[in-house]
């Protein structure tokens, strides 16, 4: 009763007028951040937060919610049209979408898409709501060993989930820890690794940082490769699937929506794993496992249902733990910072409002989703069509004005610039910058955490504390998984051999 | 001063990696072999640094730094050993490297030019040279779309939200 009194209480707060209009800028720039290639729900979400400082923060928060959830529909526009997909979650969505496009039926992909990510995002919503409480209330009882476990094992499946080389990422998540090092020491009161310079007494900012490893440094990408080409959209018919042909698909959407929130709700998996393994599933289970590839619209489906009912379920994490369950997310604590909250289960306890107001907003948002991508995807498509030239500039001055505005310093802009440099580097030679991300956002809950431990209960409270030893020995396996997989292929290949 | 000379000496070594890398068989492993080698130096120069910090019973202020440089060093001399046994792969070349090092230079630039030209001037005037490198056709619309985003930031940052944007030369204007 106390959920369900809560919540209803949200969803009456969402009536008024400020709290509808910023859902609906939210859901609209949250569509056309997700349809533009080269920005992902992170940078959308990125950009927006440092203009959400002058919100009040239950606000600032539907809105960078409602970005998040609309961008991941955002991004099958661009990948039924042109074959480009807006954010890597919606990569699987080309594999059918486009083929549909081909065929002239691209208002049936659209339409496809639209439909499935809002019942995925519903169902995410859904279970974001029922789970997320009662975990908050178990967390409030986590030691201080506890919590540093859980951060660390945070950290280790996003560095082994996230694909490529596992020592890179690793190696990227502890360059973010350490970057969070720089400045005032949060216990001892001394300043670490200032090097005499009074501009590092606080060290970097979050905001900075974000924005620099997440926008600025895909502008360096994309430069790096300038064709000056733009893209060419489809006229698109606007013909939707029947009823019919959306009643056939139920069972795909629905199987879909329950691995995405799973999957998201694991640190690192993410939306783009639960999109292709969603799609995997549903190509292994279909009865017309041919038409795959070929413009099957239960592959639209499988795709979009999946990686929007993943914002649910990271979000699960993020908001019972405070341990980030996706790089959205570590840039949702940024903002959670900039507005002095703390994620995680005192945030149930102190500001109930906000969190219920989320919660809410997350079913709310994709109505707006429905409603805005059936009547606007002409209008987004149409906007989607902006040259690159002209969007690059515009994310470098939106990223500098945004880095500026939260403090008004420009060793914060000097910062931002020099970690896009730093975030391009390392994305280059395979060092992926959202564990730096998550390093820097998580690493003074983990310092913190790991020294009131010990100054609790010594060195040995690490594995005489049941829950921290458990998460402790998943965090190390989770490293050394993907390591143990790769030394048995290579035995099974010399083998063979 | 003690930091100031490990990091001349660490740019020195790297220097010298790099040279040599560039004149063996490695060479094109130049990045891949750089890259660890600088975060092993700028890790040794951090661990120099905790050497000062005050030492306290249980974990103290340098407990955590060193633990991450610990972790830092092992998993670069993994990645340094994964490299010079062949298993990364040849980054290629920048395709625009003029490129990008104008749009560096333009960045910095405008970075600098800010607090005296003020926020508005230098942003104009970098939008019109960022597209100008991009090679934006339209030249009425380079104009026009740098001068709508300075009104834009003018009304909406400046008067609407507050944000005290630097003004530079015009502060006595304004």
């Amino acid at each position: 009763m106390d959920l369900l009194g809560n919540l209803g209480a949200a969803f009456v707060s969402l009536l008024d007028w400020q709290i509808m209009l910023v859902m609906v800028v939210g859901v609209i720039l949250g569509i056309l951040g997700g349809a533009m290639p080269g920005i992902s729900p992170s940078t959308a979400v990125a950009l927006m937060v440092p203009f959400s400082y002058t919100m009040d923060a239950k606000l600032a928060l539907i809105l960078l919610v409602a970005i998040y959830q609309a961008a991941n529909y955002g991004g099958s526009i661009t990948a039924v049209l042109i074959n480009t997909p807006g954010t890597p979650a919606a990569a699987a969505t080309c594999f059918d979408g486009y083929p549909l496009t081909l065929q002239g039926k691209a208002g049936k992909g659209l339409g496809t898409a639209l439909v499935s990510s809002c019942i995925g995002g519903m169902f995410g919503a859904i279970v974001l709501i029922f789970f997320c409480v009662p975990l908050a209330r178990a967390a409030l009882k986590f030691s201080p060993a506890a919590y540093f476990g859980l951060a660390i094992f945070g950290l280790a499946t996003v560095a082994s989930l996230g694909g490529g080389n596992i020592f890179k990422a690793f190696v990227a998540v502890l360059i973010g820890l350490l970057i969070k090092t720089i400045g005032l020491d949060p216990i001892a009161g001394v300043y670490r690794f200032t090097f005499g310079s009074d501009l590092l007494y606080d060290g970097f900012g979050v905001i900075p940082a974000l924005l620099g490893l997440f926008a600025m440094s895909i502008v360096f990408e994309k430069v790096e490769s300038w064709t000056g080409l733009d893209r060419v959209m489809e006229k698109v018919d606007s013909k939707l699937p029947s009823l019919q042909e959306f009643w056939e698909i139920r069972g795909c959407i629905i199987r879909s929506s329950i691995i995405g929130t799973i999957v998201g709700i694991f640190p690192g998996a993410g939306a783009t794993i639960a999109s292709f393994i969603s799609y995997d599933i549903a190509k292994r289970t279909s009865k017309e496992p041919e038409k795959f590839g070929k413009g099957a619209l239960e592959g639209v489906a499988a795709s979009e249902a999946a990686n929007s009912s993943s914002v649910g379920g990271a979000l699960i994490p993020l908001l019972a733990l405070g341990i980030p369950g996706s790089a959205t997310d570590a840039v949702l604590i940024g903002a959670f910072i900039l507005h002095d909250l703390v994620p995680g289960p005192l945030l149930f306890r102190d500001h109930p409002g906000i969190v219920y107001g989320i919660l809410a907003s997350l079913v709310v948002a994709n109505l707006l989703v429905m409603l805005i991508g059936l009547y606007g995807n002409r209008a987004f498509i149409k906007m989607v069509s902006v040259s690159d030239t002209v969007l690059y500039p515009f994310i470098v001055v939106v990223a500098l004005i945004g880095t500026y505005s939260v403090n008004g310093s420009l060793f914060d802009v000097a910062s931002c610039i020099g970690f896009g440099i730093l975030g391009w580097i390392l994305k280059r030679y395979g060092y992926p910058p959202a564990p730096v991300v998550l390093g820097i956002v998580l690493g003074k809950l983990i310092e913190y955490s790991f020294r009131r431990g010990v100054i609790m209960g010594g060195y040995t409270v690490f594995y005489t504390d049941t829950l921290a030893f458990i998460v402790l020995l998943l965090a190390m396996l989770s490293f050394s998984y993907p390591l143990l997989r790769a030394g048995l292929s290579r035995y099974k290949k010399s083998r063979h051999s | 001063m003690s930091s100031t000379v490990l990091a001349i000496g660490s740019v020195i070594v790297l220097v010298g990696i790099g040279i040599w890398v560039r004149h063996s068989g490695m060479r094109h492993h130049l990045g891949n072999i750089l890259i660890p080698c600088s975060l092993i130096a700028v890790s040794l120069i951090f661990l120099a640094n905790t050497v000062g910090f005050r030492s306290e019973e249980g974990a103290g202020a340098a407990a955590i730094p060193r633990l991450w440089i610990f972790l830092i060093l092992v998993l670069c001399g993994i990645i340094l050993g994964q490299t010079l046994h062949g298993k990364e792969k040849v980054i290629p070349r920048i395709e625009r490297t003029g490129l990008l090092l104008w749009v560096i230079a333009a960045l910095i630039a405008y970075f600098v030019a800010m607090p005296y030209m003020g926020y508005f001037l230098s942003t104009f005037l970098f939008i019109i040279l960022l597209l100008h490198l991009l090679s934006y056709r339209k030249k009425v619309l380079i104009y026009l779309i740098a001068g709508g985003w300075v009104i834009f930031s003018y009304f909406v940052f400046y008067k609407l939200l507050y944000v005290q944007l630097p003004l530079g030369f015009f502060e006595d204007l304004f």
